[in-house]
């Protein structure tokens, strides 16, 4: 059976700061339209 | 497409977490009101304490997004005063990207990198008459141009 890997982007702003503040990285934000 | 591109996740990831919102879904308006957003593509590097440490806006292809991403990622260190990693970052965009057009902002924020590391050095001058040399017509070279003004 495959794995399927993680998405590269993540979509909840809030929780990716704490998991930056795990990780000592920074959160890069994109703000896109889809159109 | 700039975000596909190996060189661009590998930049992004070296030193965040990605994350995308979408401002066509009602969902996220408080959010990006708050953010005081008007345009697309929207990019912010953000301190975990929530503070943005850099940001621009507009598509850039690859070899322009990596130099201006390793230019935020250059001052999000400056910031926090973790000077070895900006350093590290500014000499990367001069040395792989010395052409894109954030080269001479690496250029500049290199010098004052290694200044407030070292108030004794002449780095910061040293660099400064790099850029001078190198990026003349840069808005960066016109940042330092009171240097240029007789005593």
């Amino acid at each position: 059976m495959e794995t399927q890997a993680a998405p590269f982007w993540q979509n909840d702003y809030t929780a990716m700061l704490e998991r930056a503040k795990d990780e000592r990285k920074f959160v890069l934000l994109d703000v896109f339209n889809p159109g | 497409m700039t975000y596909p591109q190996d060189l661009v996740k590998e930049a992004i990831t070296a030193y965040a977490i990605p994350v995308q919102i979408d401002n066509s879904d009602p969902k996220n308006n408080i959010f990006l009101h708050s953010l005081h957003h008007i345009w697309t593509p929207d990019i912010r590097i953000i301190n975990t304490d929530g503070y943005e440490m850099y940001r621009w806006d507009g598509f850039l292809p690859p070899f322009e997004f990596v130099a201006r991403l390793q230019c935020g990622f250059g001052l999000a260190f400056l910031r926090l005063k973790r000077f070895d990693e900006a350093e590290r970052c500014y000499v990367d965009v001069l040395r792989r990207f010395s052409t894109s057009y954030a080269a001479p902002e690496a250029q500049y924020y290199l010098g004052v990198t290694r200044y407030r590391r070292d108030p004794d050095s002449d780095e910061m001058l040293t660099q400064w008459a790099e850029l001078r040399s190198r990026y003349p017509g840069s808005e960066y070279r016109v940042k330092q141009s009171f240097k240029e003004l007789p005593e």
